[in-house]
Formats: C-alpha cells, sequence, structure tokens
C-alpha cells in the first residue's frame, strides 16, 4: 500500500453528512419539503453508521488481506491514473450492483444489509445506518476480478468512497424526480425511496450504486409511481432502537432457524442460510415472490407491470 | 485523520443531530385513533386477514386484533411508527402479568423480546385477554 496514498474520502465527508441532515430536518420541520424525522430512529441510525466505521477498522483487515493475497496475482499494475480511477469506479460500480442484489435475495448476506433497511424512516441519516458485520460474508470474492486486472485494493477503496458519497444524499423525500436525463442514468432520490420500500411492486428493486443503467439492463428497474407511494422498513418490521439488536437479529434468527429447528435436514439447513430471506422449509412463510403474487392476485389489473407478475405466473404458483 | 479528531467530530456531530430532531418535536410516540386506523395499519401488513375484534390499549398505543381465521393480530406503537405482528391461531402464546390493567406478550423474537399492552381499566384488559385467549387457544400466563 506504500505507493497507493488517498485521503480517507469518507471521514472528510462527515461535516458535510451533519450539516446535510440538520439542513434537511430544517427544511422538514418548515415544511418546505417532505420528509419524517425521528429521534431514537435517527440516533440509531447514526450509531449504525459510527459502528460501521468500527467495525471496518476491526475487521477491515479480513477483506484487506483477501485483496492483498490475490493483488500478487495480477495481470500488471493499473497504476492510479484518472482513467484508471475512472475505469474503477465504473467497473466497481457494477460490482456493487452485483453484490446488492445478491445482499436481498440470499439470507447469509441479507442478514448483514437488512440493518440498512431496518427503518421504517427515509431521511439522510438513513443512508448511515450502515452494517457491522460486511467483511464478515465473504462479498470481497466480487471485488477480486477487478485486483487481478490490475486495479490496487486502495485504488477500488478510494472509488468506492465516492460511490458512498452518491448514495448518501439521495436517501431524502426532500427531492422528488430530476431532471429526466439524470433519472435516465443515475441512482437518484426517487429510484432510491423505490428500493427502500416494502410495497409489492418495489421489493427487490433499484439495486444500483451510482448508476442505475444496471437495473435497467438486468431488468431490475422499477419507477416510483405517484399512486403507490412507498412504505418504508422491511416486510417484517423490527421494534429496537439498540444498535446491538438492529446489527445481529438477523444473524440470530438465521442461525436460529438453521440450527435450532429439530428434524432438518441438511439441505433444509442450508436453505435458511442461502435460499432468499422469506424462505422456509415447510412454505410457512412468505418471499417477495410470493408477495408479489399475493398481491396481483388482489390487484388482478396491476399484473404483469413493473415489479409485478404476470397474471398466467400467478396463476401458476 | 487523527482518531482524537474523528471522535470529536462523531461524537458532536451526533449529539447536534439528535438534540436538533427532539427539540424539534421528534419524540412524540405514535397513537392509534380508533379502532379502524389500528384495522388499517394492520392491513397495510396483512391486507389479506380479515378482523372481527378490536381491542385498543390506552391511549391508542395499541390494539390487538381478532382474526376470522382464529388467529391474533398486534399493532403496537414503536416511536412515531407502528409494529405488527400476526399470531397463529393455535399457536402457543406467552404471557406475563404487567399490573392490573395491563400484560406483556413474549414474542420469542431478538429485536422484540415482548410488547406491553395496558388497558383502560382492569375489564377492558380482561376482555382483551380473554379473546386473544380464546384465540391461541393455548394461552399460558406466567405470573
Amino acid at each position: 500500500m506504500d505507493t497507493y496514498s488517498f485521503p480517507p474520502v469518507t471521514q472528510l465527508a462527515i461535516p458535510f453528512f451533519i450539516g446535510a441532515i440538520l439542513l434537511e430536518l430544517w427544511l422538514v420541520r418548515t415544511r418546505k419539503a417532505a420528509g419524517e424525522f425521528e429521534t431514537r430512529d435517527t440516533l440509531t441510525s447514526l450509531a449504525m453508521g459510527v459502528g460501521n466505521v468500527a467495525a471496518g477498522l476491526i475487521l477491515g483487515f479480513i477483506s484487506l488481506a483477501v485483496l492483498m493475497w490475490v493483488w500478487q496475482y495480477r495481470l500488471v499494475d493499473l497504476g492510479a491514473s484518472w482513467w484508471v480511477l475512472a475505469g474503477a469506479f465504473l467497473i466497481d460500480d457494477l460490482r456493487y450492483y452485483w453484490y446488492h442484489r445478491i445482499a436481498h435475495r440470499v439470507r447469509w448476506v441479507w442478514a448483514e444489509h437488512v440493518n440498512h433497511h431496518s427503518s421504517q424512516h427515509y431521511n439522510l441519516s438513513t443512508a448511515l445506518r450502515q452494517s457491522w458485520t460486511g467483511h464478515l460474508t465473504g462479498m470481497v470474492i466480487l471485488q477480486t476480478p477487478l485486483v487481478l486486472l490490475g486495479v490496487h485494493p486502495a485504488v477500488i477503496a478510494f472509488v468506492f468512497a465516492f460511490n458512498l458519497l452518491w448514495q448518501f444524499w439521495i436517501h431524502t423525500e426532500t427531492i422528488g424526480r430530476m431532471w429526466p436525463w439524470l433519472e435516465a442514468v443515475f441512482n437518484t432520490p426517487s429510484h432510491h425511496r423505490v428500493h427502500h420500500a416494502t410495497n409489492p411492486r418495489y421489493l427487490d428493486a433499484n439495486y444500483a450504486g451510482t448508476l442505475i443503467i444496471w437495473d435497467r439492463m438486468f431488468g431490475t428497474f422499477v419507477e416510483e409511481l405517484e399512486e403507490d407511494r412507498p412504505r418504508y422498513g422491511i416486510v417484517k418490521n423490527i421494534a429496537t432502537f439498540n444498535p446491538v439488536k438492529v446489527a445481529f437479529h438477523e444473524w440470530i434468527a438465521m442461525f436460529g432457524d438453521a440450527f435450532a429447528t429439530p428434524g432438518l435436514t441438511i439441505r433444509q439447513r442450508l436453505g435458511y442460510l442461502f435460499m432468499p430471506p422469506g424462505w422456509s422449509h415447510d412454505g410457512s412463510r412468505k418471499g417477495s415472490k410470493e408477495l408479489k403474487a399475493d398481491y396481483v392476485r388482489r390487484n388482478p389489473t396491476e399484473a404483469g407491470k413493473p415489479g409485478l407478475p404476470a397474471a398466467e405466473m400467478v396463476a401458476g404458483q | 485523520m487523527s482518531l482524537p479528531i474523528l471522535l470529536i467530530m462523531v461524537v458532536a456531530g451526533v449529539s447536534m443531530v439528535g438534540f436538533a430532531v427532539h427539540l424539534s418535536g421528534g419524540s412524540r410516540d405514535a397513537a392509534l385513533a380508533s379502532a379502524d386506523a389500528a384495522k388499517a395499519r394492520f392491513a397495510e401488513d396483512f391486507p389479506d386477514d380479515r378482523v372481527e375484534q378490536v381491542f385498543m390499549a390506552a391511549k391508542g398505543e395499541g390494539a390487538i386484533l381478532r382474526l376470522s381465521d382464529g388467529a391474533v393480530g398486534i399493532v403496537h406503537n414503536f416511536g412515531d411508527r407502528f409494529v405488527t405482528r400476526r399470531l397463529a391461531a393455535g399457536s402457543a402464546i406467552d404471557v406475563r402479568d404487567d399490573g392490573p390493567q395491563g400484560f406483556a406478550l413474549l414474542l420469542h423474537e431478538h429485536a422484540w423480546p415482548q410488547v406491553r399492552f395496558r388497558f383502560d381499566d382492569e375489564g377492558a384488559m380482561r376482555q382483551a385477554l380473554a379473546a386473544f385467549g380464546a384465540a391461541s387457544g393455548k394461552l399460558e400466563r406466567a405470573g
């Protein structure tokens, strides 16, 4: 890492984060813009953000060790010129899309990511409600191709910091729709509100970090609709402001399902670890697929619209 | 950036935001205005259920809903929001005494181990508890 040294972008941005949250709060309270804040919810989100930084200091060596080991086998050393930074940002944004999609579809990774969705509010403080256990899931493997291509782990960390900065300001209800060209290419507050919503049509949609083009390319894009305002949170909302419980509740539930449920086969136990959230061995729970199908049964005219299955697919279930 | 400066920034920032949200009215708890409000909130999470009877807790802090299939729905405030659960018919439900006008349901969830309900009077509490017990069939009340 001696030859690569970059400023700590996210740490330098802390005053901006605080200032932006205070500005948003002022806009909300003076009714100049939409949005809601709750004291304990906000403090929990901020505590999760602080914990994320601390967890990075304590556990970050795991990801770093993996990437530095892979770095030995790089094809070339691409350096850190502006075009390498730009290219790395683009490819890493694609990596983020797939990481994020996996995080919503594989319970093992959802267990660390769910805390980001655990608030029923959607404001700038929600952006800081970050995971403490992200270094433990093995998803660092998705960064290894970029390292093998010759992008140093420090460069990846540097460009990803800008991805996180972009994702901060889009966690707000104060901004409605933006210019069409921006909405077409970039992840915006509108697109990300959809991602945080539990309305059936919005589940498992808009995984983008910075560029929404990935969702458009891979068929996971859903537009925010005026007639179906987002309801934020998770399908089974939690009722705790305790940051430790927020960070670990899904890990505990998942391991409980997998290892404390009597009479399961090994396949079923693995299912609780790696199948999508909501999966159960006896079909007693509902995941996003079932919730979408139920919604279409209740609202048949919505069948086949973005984010919802076609009528014939629902009939077949 | 040195660790002391980082710590000062974080502590000052979190404190400032926390005070600002609190002082601008962010610490008020949500309350259910009526039985219909309780039904509507429950229906957001469980739209396929039909509610037969609603037992409102004191000050609208929550409600217990008897569902048509014998299951029980609960709605309870959580900050300025509500959280809901559906307890399947026939499932064992642990109830703990919580004073003459209230009881606590033990949910056995790490992030929501128990939920407390208080009622305007003991009669209302007993009504809710009885209906709840009848629905579950396996009410277990611990002292």
